[in-house]
């Protein structure tokens, strides 16, 4: 308009921030461990979109991945054992305004979490959940998870784990309420910073299931689909995971997936001969919880008084 | 409705929806207000008001501008935005991030700033800046680093130049100073060898009038006197033989030239003549600047042109004897009276342009009142300038509307052979480029600049900078050119580059009116007129009664209109009140017409370009009859030439059918169709053809070229995007691998590791993302298990 080469209408955010901004304490991760990428990834979505530190939140139940928020130069809330989803949910249903990131095992949320997991994903509330699947309790030196392969000797399993693992993206994709469904590795920092981002765009719960090796007790168990990169495949679809043309070479085998296609998304869920990365489903017309929830926000403290005052009057004698 | 553009998509300020309701007793005063002037009880807009399309840059926190602009040595204005991010380029992503704060603190002090050094401005700014951001150690120290590099990467000799109502001759002056400083250079680069003939002409001169050659030649050859006597040369070479010496006439003509030619030029560069009303006292303690104040500014400017004109000419007639005498062509028979009348006239272009600039600067009001004598100006020989302030809503008279607007760029188009500019403050470079047309024009010139003060001095209510665009996209005040040496045509001659919507009769935005709705509102010098206060008693509120009846008519539509549409109708503009309310005023018949005027001027610029002009539709709708024409004859020739030919094949087939028949009957040929003798044999396959030609050659077998392994790439490097952060290699050696701002890995010193360790770090990588290139040093232990091991990853 007139000329003008910018736009007057936008306001400066006074402040900047800098990768640093967004780390904690030093990582104590084992040096190889997956967690790093996916620790680096959400620092750099962080600058990328400047969110301010004080409105970000990173909540994490028990576990080697549950050291997350003491990395993040953010508010934390390192919880309790499988609890991460529901302190999450409080976060967001009294400060709907901040950014949670939830960062959980495949032990902590598929095992003892399990439960509130289902109603989490229920919920829909606006948070990003990272499942960190290492298939193996590592923070308690490798004892068979939910999600370690059939076969996988542990310390509870030596000979082998008995049970086939649980699949934790075909699961969610039966949950009620299922808004975002996403799947990567962290080996590929290129596809997990995009997953990730994806994610975070997402208005509503979006759940993302990390393959993460473990260096120290999980080192093989992703051996075949990084030796094979023909195992992995790339979902492409416009409203999709944006695949970056440098994936072309490490990531050969492509499909285009509509993320809209539940049908499409628990079938390739479930596949077992490649596992497949991108956006498998998105439904943003899911209700969030939040919404109900952050009612009465707004309301002054006499307000809530009188509220109260003649809530209680219907007692009075 | 229009659907917006990209640029439009940013959030825009919602205007509430026109009110409804029609009430035709309500609109009686508002048509009287418009026919008569009687405002009646209708209001007034309210103090602070903008035009409606403006609503989004009125709710901006601060004023729009595109000031300060960044001058360089050589006089060229830059973008603000532009020039830092061209000092910037390949600098870390943390500084250009931060490139729109920087820019902010500058404007941020830019309401202060007439004209400053730009590297300490900048500088300054980026000390707020640092402050203001607060970073961590680490990245501050980078962003300070990064600052001091921009900082020196500024262009040499640059300056901020701000807003400041003098900005057009701080402009002029940067733009003069740095073009004759160079020329001048020139001029004396090419004086230089002239001088230095003269002086040897003169020394061998004074050698063979003081007799002293032998002696001289032999002092001059100290070195190599024992293998060479002048003296004996001399008396073998005799004394009467080789050149005489020069005449007293000629020594004296040599010696003046001389004396002209190594004289330092001391002209000013820059001659500002006013008729008392430049107010500037900068300019008077300025280097290489004279201000002259005169009754009659133009007459003066070209006597003072004329004065400089021939100073400069001896000088020029002095290099021009210098170059015969030195050439042995000169002859003071043919040569002389030249030289004698040489003037002004014999001026080559570099010669021209290293004159000092004389500007007259005046004001319309004045230009207006001294058309004669700047007629005079604008078709003499001298190259006087006319930078004359042009305020784009007030008539030479002041704020009336009484007379059709004195055009003054018009009327100086009329002399033909001067340089006509029509220009603004409010776009920099449009104003430098301009100036520095004027320059080197050497002509006559008149530029007319449009100035950001309000009729009335009166802070502008969006500030200057908007004010001064407000004129262009009102038409008051459109840009254009009109250079005569650019050709013989107008097309060539005069260009209206610069304006908005070039083609439309007024420029539109898109205004958001509810929280759905998108209109294309025009802005009009009806629009305009509304931020200036002088212009308030041409504009009352329409009563919201009658806001919307269908006899209130936007002004650009109620100008497209006939005279009788127009005739029971009102033009309105729409404004915005300080309140953010949406308010429909009525526009006065004198404001409206002045309207008119102005859109007439513009048609006229429009036609003058070959936009929109009767003569060149007329041509365009000839040719586009003619092509039709000649299109339909072809197309009904065709349609013929078919329907022979179908008629003809029909005719044939039917002959040899019944020809066939007539055979089939009487016992003739067998009849068979399919294998007719006339029946066109069906195309053949491309695999039917293939079978027909002969097997091609069995192609030799290709010659397998030699392959060699690829050189492994000599340096380390690491594909940073995919490194995971896994601290592997950091762990292994922190300086030869370290972490970029975004902590994904890359090289740091490469001489701070060994072989060894490049290998390992890309052994345990579990993103295969190092390369660890060739060993640096030839004497590392086990290179040869190495260099096996670092061939799969490099």
């Amino acid at each position: 308009m007139f000329g003008l080469k910018r736009d007057w209408t936008v306001t400066l955010p006074e402040r900047y921030f800098t990768f640093e901004d967004y780390e904690g304490g030093e990582a104590r991760w084992c040096p190889g461990c997956g967690d790093h990428a996916i620790l680096t990834a959400v620092q750099r979505i962080c600058r990328d979109e400047q969110l301010p530190p004080e409105q970000v939140v990173s909540v994490s139940g028990i576990g080697c991945s549950s050291r997350f928020p003491h990395y993040m130069g953010t508010y934390g809330f390192h919880g309790l054992h499988g609890r991460a989803l529901p302190v999450a949910a409080g976060v967001k249903a009294r400060r709907p305004e901040l950014k949670v990131w939830v960062a959980t095992g495949d032990g902590d949320c598929c095992s003892i979490g399990a439960g509130h997991w289902i109603h989490a994903i229920r919920y829909n509330m606006d948070m990003t959940v990272m499942l960190f699947d290492n298939a193996i309790y590592g923070l308690t030196k490798k004892q068979t998870s939910p999600t370690s392969p059939k076969g996988l000797s542990t310390n509870t399993h030596p000979r082998g784990a008995w049970l086939p693992p649980l699949n934790p993206t075909q699961a969610t994709l039966g949950f009620t309420n299922v808004s975002f469904v996403a799947q990567t590795v962290d080996w590929n920092p290129v596809h997990l910073h995009a997953t990730l981002k994806k994610a975070y765009e997402h208005k509503g719960l979006s759940f993302v299931r990390i393959l993460q090796r473990c260096p120290t007790y999980t080192d093989k168990v992703f051996d075949d689909l990084q030796s094979d990169p023909r195992k992995i495949l790339v979902l492409e679809h416009e409203r999709g995971v944006p695949v970056d043309p440098a994936l072309d070479r490490v990531f050969p085998t492509r499909q285009a997936h509509d993320p809209s296609d539940m049908g499409a998304a628990r079938a390739l869920a479930a596949r077992d001969d490649v596992f497949a990365i991108g956006l498998l489903f998105q439904d943003e017309s899911c209700p969030r919880y939040e919404d109900f929830t952050r009612r009465g926000l707004d309301m002054s403290v006499d307000d809530k008084l009188a509220g109260l005052d003649a809530a209680l009057d219907r007692f009075a004698l | 409705m229009t659907a917006p553009t990209d640029a439009e998509r940013r959030p825009v300020a919602h205007l509430p929806l026109p009110a409804g309701g029609a009430d035709a007793a309500a609109l009686i005063p508002v048509r009287r207000f418009h026919l008569a002037g009687e405002p009646g009880a209708l209001a007034p807009l309210p103090d602070g008001a903008v035009p409606a399309v403006l609503a989004d840059v009125a709710r901006a926190p601060a004023p729009p501008t595109d000031y300060p602009v960044l001058v360089d040595g050589q006089g060229q204005v830059h973008g603000l935005d532009e020039a830092l991010a061209a000092a910037a380029a390949g600098m870390p992503a943390l500084l250009v991030d931060n490139l729109p704060r920087l820019a902010q603190q500058i404007r941020a002090r830019s309401g202060e700033l007439d004209e400053r050094a730009a590297a300490p401005a900048v500088g300054e700014a980026a000390d707020r800046l640092v402050a203001q951001l607060a970073l961590k150690p680490g990245p501050q120290g980078e962003l300070v680093n990064a600052l001091e590099h921009l900082i020196k990467a500024l262009p040499e000799g640059a300056h901020l130049v701000g807003l400041a109502p003098d900005v057009d001759l701080r402009l002029l002056w940067r733009t003069t100073h740095a073009a004759l400083g160079a020329r001048r250079e020139a001029l004396v680069a090419r004086w230089t060898p002239l001088a230095h003939g003269l002086r040897q002409r003169l020394e061998v001169d004074r050698h063979k009038r003081e007799g002293r050659s032998a002696q001289a030649v032999q002092a001059a050859n100290a070195g190599g006197a024992r293998f060479f006597d002048a003296g004996a040369l001399a008396q073998a070479m005799g004394t009467h033989r080789g050149t005489e010496a020069l005449s007293d006439g000629e020594r004296e003509a040599l010696s003046q030239a001389l004396a002209t030619l190594q004289a330092p030029v001391e002209a000013p560069r820059l001659v500002v003549v006013h008729g008392g009303d430049c107010q500037a006292p900068w300019l008077a303690g300025t280097e290489a600047v004279q201000v002259v104040a005169a009754k009659d500014p133009f007459a003066e400017a070209e006597a003072l042109w004329g004065a400089q004109a021939a100073e400069f000419a001896r000088r020029y007639q002095a290099a021009r004897y210098a170059a015969l005498v030195l050439e042995d062509r000169y002859e003071a028979d043919k040569h002389g009276p030249w030289l004698d009348a040489f003037d002004a006239q014999a001026f080559d272009d570099d010669e021209l342009a290293a004159l000092p600039a004389v500007v007259v600067v005046t004001s319309d009001k004045a230009l207006a009142r001294a058309l004669a004598p700047a007629s005079k100006a604008l078709r003499g020989h001298a190259p006087v300038r006319i930078l004359c302030r042009v305020t784009p809503t007030a008539d030479a008279d002041g704020p009336t509307l009484d007379h059709s607007h004195l055009e003054l760029g018009y009327l100086g188009m009329s002399h033909r052979q001067a340089l006509v500019q029509q220009t603004t403050v409010g776009r920099a470079a449009h104003l430098q480029a301009a100036l520095a047309r004027a320059d080197a024009a050497h002509r006559p010139s008149l530029t007319l600049v449009g100035v950001a003060h309000t009729i009335d001095g009166s802070p502008p209510p969006l500030g200057a900078w908007l004010h001064a665009s407000a004129g262009i996209e009102g038409r008051a005040h459109p840009l254009f050119t009109y250079d005569p040496a650019a050709g013989t045509h107008w097309a060539r001659r005069l260009s209206c580059e610069g304006n908005p919507a070039p083609d439309a009769h007024w420029p539109t935005h898109t205004v958001a009116l509810g929280t759905d709705r998108l209109e294309d509102w025009a802005f009009t010098f009806a629009d305009q007129a509304v931020l200036e206060r002088a212009y308030a008693a041409h504009l009352r509120v329409v009563p919201e009664a009658c806001a919307a009846h269908p006899d209130l008519m936007p002004i650009a539509e109620w100008l497209a209109a006939t005279e009788d549409d127009r005739a029971h109708r009102v033009p309105t503009v729409w404004v915005m009140s300080p309140q953010g309310g949406l308010l429909r005023a009525a526009v006065s018949r004198p404001l409206a017409l002045a309207a008119q005027d102005r859109l007439d001027f513009w048609h006229t610029l429009q036609e003058l370009v070959g936009v929109d002009n009767a003569h060149v539709q007329a041509a365009i709708d000839r040719t586009r009859d003619d092509l039709q024409a000649a299109h339909a004859a072809e197309l009904a020739a065709l349609q013929a030439a078919h329907a022979a030919e179908v008629a003809r094949v029909e005719r044939e087939t039917a002959q040899e059918a019944l020809g066939r028949l007539a055979a089939a009957l009487t016992g003739g040929a067998a009849f068979n169709l399919s294998a007719g003798a006339s029946a066109p044999a069906p195309a053949k396959t491309p695999e039917a053809i293939a079978e027909t030609l002969p097997a091609p050659a069995a192609d030799p077998e290709p010659t397998a070229a030699p392959e060699s392994a690829p050189e492994p790439p000599a340096d380390p490097w690491i594909e940073s995007i995919l490194c995971t952060s896994c601290n592997d290699c950091i762990n292994l050696n922190g300086q030869l691998f370290v972490y970029n701002g975004s902590k994904q890995a890359m090289i740091g010193d490469p001489e701070a590791g060994t072989f060894a360790e490049l290998v390992r770090a890309a052994e345990a990588c579990p993103s295969k993302c190092i390369h660890p290139g060739a060993p640096m040093n030839p004497n590392e232990p086990n290179l040869d298990d190495l260099i096996a091991r670092a061939a799969k990853f490099n």
